[in-house]
């Protein structure tokens, strides 16, 4: 060890050390001339017998200076000297070589460090490990109106889903004290209005009971964070903010402590700031405040229910729970325990569930803590990993293959090394730089892309939106493992031929022209590059049939008729409820305020609705004339809103200022609401009673309308809707309206007077939602979009890899066979005979990568099914157009060297041996 | 043998720590060249040099059993 650094030093010095030998070998001459002089030579008899005993002055200098160094590190620099001249002179091969590394490494590790801040990163609290969710199953759809149910169809064998309990539950759960060290709960409580001083702004809030954050075990960036004695009735409002709202209102953490702050009008005192790194049980949610759950009774303002059911009634579900198991208590026995007490309480207190189909408790692990972002990209990340890895095949499959082509043509030099006296470790060594160069310089080029990678993830995921809060960075496990993988490709397929053609003997070798190819091994290892040719072409097919579904699920979706002109249309939210105005006023502001926006230049019209078109949808039972109630859709909304929309109004008149000015219960019922109720009969002059929506309501039908759709996404099918003027005030609250300004040009232009009339109009309202009706329409199939973007980049790159491979390895095969075709054409083989040889392997080759990626194609896309709209998985136009696109590419990518082939000149190629 | 093969040797002990090299005055006052034995060099000594003995003596063993065998 102590030599090798002294070696190293002298590395570094290496001149001082060379004239330091100068010096002494000088010196030993003098010395030993001196000695000899005083022996009675004469003084040049002297030196030259000096130099007679030394003998061979340069290899004395040349033998002391191996003992400075290790003969390694120099093979090795030669090496990679030898090396780089080597890509240098095939710049076209180890261009293409790298960047399909490189591209495969960065997708992957760009699609799995997200795949990890999504679905496996761990909550940044004290012992994750020991955290459960607690959810539940039920077999049907149990929504029912009095929670805020997130039941999702999970599968045929779990049934339904759901993850909120009711407040009574949750406690129960915490009087069981052998299971758990604690229960807590948390639930977001929206969009509030926040307002520091005279600054106004949306804060996504969230109720956390008040042994959420000592639960967690979290230490406060500033300050305190929500403790036991803060969340009860009664008590003073406190606050905990995020991080970053205390950096962005206040400064700093500490600055941020004992300020008083404005929720929806309501005092309360910022007691502290959570850590930086804390984004909530929630990865999705990322809340810009937390306060205790029971400041629900103070700005729970929804009139239809008395505060305190939230907290007393067994059948109002809203709370999601979570629970820390005591040592050495397992998730599994939790479940046991558990299951039991849960059913019986939940026969004995629920009233409103299905007796025969009451929920089941499921103790999950809640290490990475509850999810909707979890469940909602799970599954599609999943795919997404799926096809970068395929990939990454590609590229590897890609490098084996050209290093492959290339020790076939290098057999030749490799036998003229060997034969002039290099060892087959050195050669060996020598090929297996090259190949751990070019797996080196693809792995880093593929950091670079991953950091690009995530950027354009991120972009494209967001879609957008402002307060996007997956932030994925990039995972250097990852980046290592697919650096890694990429190397051992490189090693292996690197290692491969060069054990191969340094195993030969040597006189064959050398006096084999560049038509051989038919010895066995030479075929041995063709036979391995073309199966990987065929494997690639299979999996180029398999990415792109699976990119075409995508493009024409996204195509279907784009086409749908929506019943309305969704271009140039700016849409946002406000609450002036939340900002202090209450009945009646607010009714008037609502109205003031459109009139303002409608005489801004260049705004055609403007109108406002309690719910966006494709924004959402509220279902409740309509009466017409009295009878049995049955289940429509209602739309609050103000005058104009058909014109603004541009839905044509079939019969009738629309909703009009008179309308809501003074209150006329008018509604205009949809096409779908009128075929349903009144099939051919006149449906104008019919009454409409909502008991719901409004007990003390009767709306006469003024008009019919198109089927604009009310729905939550593009794919609800047109409901029967019902609109009525907003003053009729439904569920007896005036609360947050989107408003819709149709304009001249792009809509975002009208964003800064937009603003700016709402600040003269009221500076304590904040606006938020900001965007084009188009926008907020493609947020809705933002999955969609993603993959359908997505897996067309991957697809192209795909298509691009896999014929880099095929032009990489034909052009090889043309390059070893210019003296076959040579001779082939001294013979008198025309030019367009030589390039459909070439030609024709290639489309062998990619004939027999489509009869084993079109079943592999089939069978794949079948996991897709889920994700499609409109398009079969087995859709035989997806499937053609990837494959005749394949077949073209691999045409392309075949022809350059059949054409290089035709143009071989006889005289040349034969002369060239 | 020639004299000039020393000075590959004396590297090669460099390099492996068992020597040191400096240049320095001599009695007569000329610079020169002087190698040192270092700690790690003399323990390396000290065990080859016991090799050697028991080879050697191992050796003299099979050369002159009767000598030996006679004492």
């Amino acid at each position: 060890m102590k030599s090798f650094f002294r070696k190293l030093t002298w590395l570094v010095r290496r001149p001082a050390k060379e004239a330091d030998l100068q010096e002494e070998l000088r010196f030993h001459l003098e010395e030993e001339a001196q000695s000899q002089i005083a022996r009675g030579r004469s003084a040049a008899d002297a030196r030259l017998a000096a130099r007679r005993d030394l003998g061979n002055l340069t290899r004395v200098r040349e033998e002391t200076r191996a003992a400075w160094s290790w003969t390694l590190v120099e093979h090795l620099l030669q090496d990679t000297r030898y090396a780089v001249r080597t890509m240098a002179a095939n710049k076209t091969f180890s261009a293409l070589a790298v960047l399909s590394l490189a591209l495969g490494i960065g997708a992957n590790t760009a699609i799995f460090s997200f795949m990890d801040s999504i679905l496996l990163r761990p909550l940044p609290v004290a012992h994750p490990q020991s955290l459960v969710t607690l959810s539940w199953r039920t077999n049907q759809d149990e929504s029912h109106g009095l929670n805020f149910h997130d039941d999702r169809f999970l599968g045929p064998k779990e049934g339904f889903g759901g993850s909120v309990l009711s407040y009574p539950a949750v406690e129960m759960f915490a009087g069981n004290d052998t299971v758990f060290s604690s229960v807590f709960g948390y639930q977001s409580a929206g969009d509030l209005h926040l307002r520091v001083g005279n600054q106004a702004q949306i804060a996504n809030t969230e109720y956390v009971t008040g042994n959420y954050f000592p639960s967690l075990g979290i230490p406060p960036a500033a300050g305190r964070l929500i403790l036991a004695d803060d969340d009860r009735a009664g008590a003073p409002g406190v606050a905990v903010i995020s991080f970053a709202l205390s950096k962005r209102r206040f400064g700093s953490p500490a600055g941020a402590v004992n300020q008083s702050i404005l929720i929806d009008n309501l005092p309360f005192t910022v007691v502290g700031v959570a850590p930086p790194e804390f984004f909530g049980a929630d990865p999705g949610a990322l809340p810009d405040i937390y306060i205790p759950i029971h400041a629900e009774l103070l700005l729970n303002r929804d009139g239809s229910r008395a505060a305190a059911v939230w907290f007393t009634d067994p059948d109002v579900e809203w709370v999601i729970a979570m629970a820390r198991l005591r040592p050495g208590v397992s998730m599994a026995q939790a479940q046991a325990a558990l299951s039991p007490q849960f059913s019986g309480w939940m026969r004995t207190a629920n009233k409103a569930r299905n007796r025969a189909d009451l929920p089941r408790l499921v103790v999950s692990d809640g290490s990475g803590g509850l999810s909707g972002v979890r469940l909602r990209y799970s599954k599609p990340l999943t795919i997404l990993v799926a096809l970068a890895a395929l990939i990454l095949a590609l590229a590897c499959a890609n490098i084996a293959n050209l290093l492959l082509a290339r020790a076939t043509a290098r057999r030749r030099e490799i036998a003229v090394r060997l034969s002039i006296g290099a060892g087959r470790a050195r050669v060996i060594r020598q090929l297996l730089t090259e190949s751990v160069m070019l797996a080196s310089i693809g792995g880093l080029l593929g950091i670079a892309f991953a950091v690009w990678g995530i950027r354009f993830l991120t972009l494209l995921l967001s879609a957008g939106s402002e307060n996007f809060t997956l932030h994925a960075v990039v995972n250097w496990r990852v980046l290592a493992v697919a650096a890694a993988l990429s190397m051992v490709t490189g090693v292996v397929f690197g290692l491969a031929p060069a054990l191969e053609s340094t195993r030969v003997g040597l006189l064959p070798a050398l006096q084999e022209s560049r038509t051989a190819g038919t010895r066995p091994h030479g075929a041995r290892l063709l036979t391995l590059s073309r199966a990987l040719m065929v494997t690639q072409i299979a999996i180029g097919l398999v990415i792109l049939v699976a990119a075409g579904l995508f493009v024409r699920t996204l195509s279907s979706l784009e086409s749908i008729d929506l019943g309305f002109n969704r271009e140039s249309v700016l849409t946002f939210k406000l609450n002036a409820r939340r900002a202090g105005h209450i009945d009646p006023e607010i009714g008037g502001f609502y109205r003031n305020l459109q009139a303002r926006f409608a005489a801004i230049p260049g705004v055609r019209s403007a109108s406002f609705s309690d719910l966006a078109l494709v924004g959402g949808r509220m279902m409740t039972g309509v009466s017409v004339n009295g009878a049995q109630p049955r289940t429509g859709l209602m739309v609050s909304v103000g005058s104009g809103f058909f014109t603004t929309m541009q839905v044509p109004i079939l019969l009738g008149r629309e909703i009009q200022p008179h309308d809501t000015a003074s209150l006329h219960l008018v509604a205009v019922v949809n096409q779908v609401f009128a075929k349903n109720n009144f099939g051919d009969r006149n449906p104008l002059g019919q009454i409409l009673t909502a008991p719901h929506g409004c007990a003390a309501c009767a709306f006469e039908i003024v008009g019919v309308s198109g089927n604009a759709l009310v729905g939550n996404d593009v794919r609800d099918k047109p409901g029967p809707t019902v609109f009525v003027p907003y003053t009729a005030n439904l569920w007896d609250s005036m609360q947050a309206m989107i408003y819709e300004l149709r304009t001249a040009g792009n809509p975002l232009g009208y964003v800064r007077t937009v603003r700016e009339l709402i600040h003269q109009a009221d500076p304590r309202l904040p606006v938020s939602e900001i965007q084009t009706q188009s926008a907020l329409i493609d947020a809705t199939i933002n999955r969609e979009v993603v993959f359908a973007r997505l897996c067309t980049v991957f697809a192209l790159l795909a298509l691009a890899i896999a014929c880099v491979g095929l032009y990489g390895a034909m052009a090889y095969n043309v390059a070893r066979r210019t003296g076959e075709i040579g001779i082939r054409m001294a013979l008198g083989a025309p030019r367009s005979r030589v390039m459909w040889m070439v030609l024709r392997e290639v489309l062998l080759l990619a004939a027999a990568g489509l009869v084993i990626g079109i079943p592999a194609a089939l069978f794949g896309t079948r996991l897709l099914k889920s994700f499609l709209y409109e398009t079969q998985p087995n859709d035989p136009s997806s499937l053609t157009v990837a494959a005749v696109s394949l077949v073209i590419a691999a045409t392309l990518a075949g022809y350059v060297p059949a054409r290089k082939a035709s143009r071989i000149d006889p005289m040349v190629a034969l002369r060239y041996e | 043998m020639e004299s000039g093969s020393l000075y590959p040797a004396l590297h090669r002990l460099e390099a492996k720590g068992w020597i040191d090299a400096c240049w320095d005055l001599s009695e007569m006052g000329k610079r020169a060249r002087y190698y040192r034995l270092t700690p790690a060099g003399r323990k390396h000594l000290a065990a080859e040099q016991s090799k050697w003995e028991a080879l050697s003596r191992a050796i003299g063993l099979v050369l002159n059993p009767a000598e030996q065998g006679g004492q």
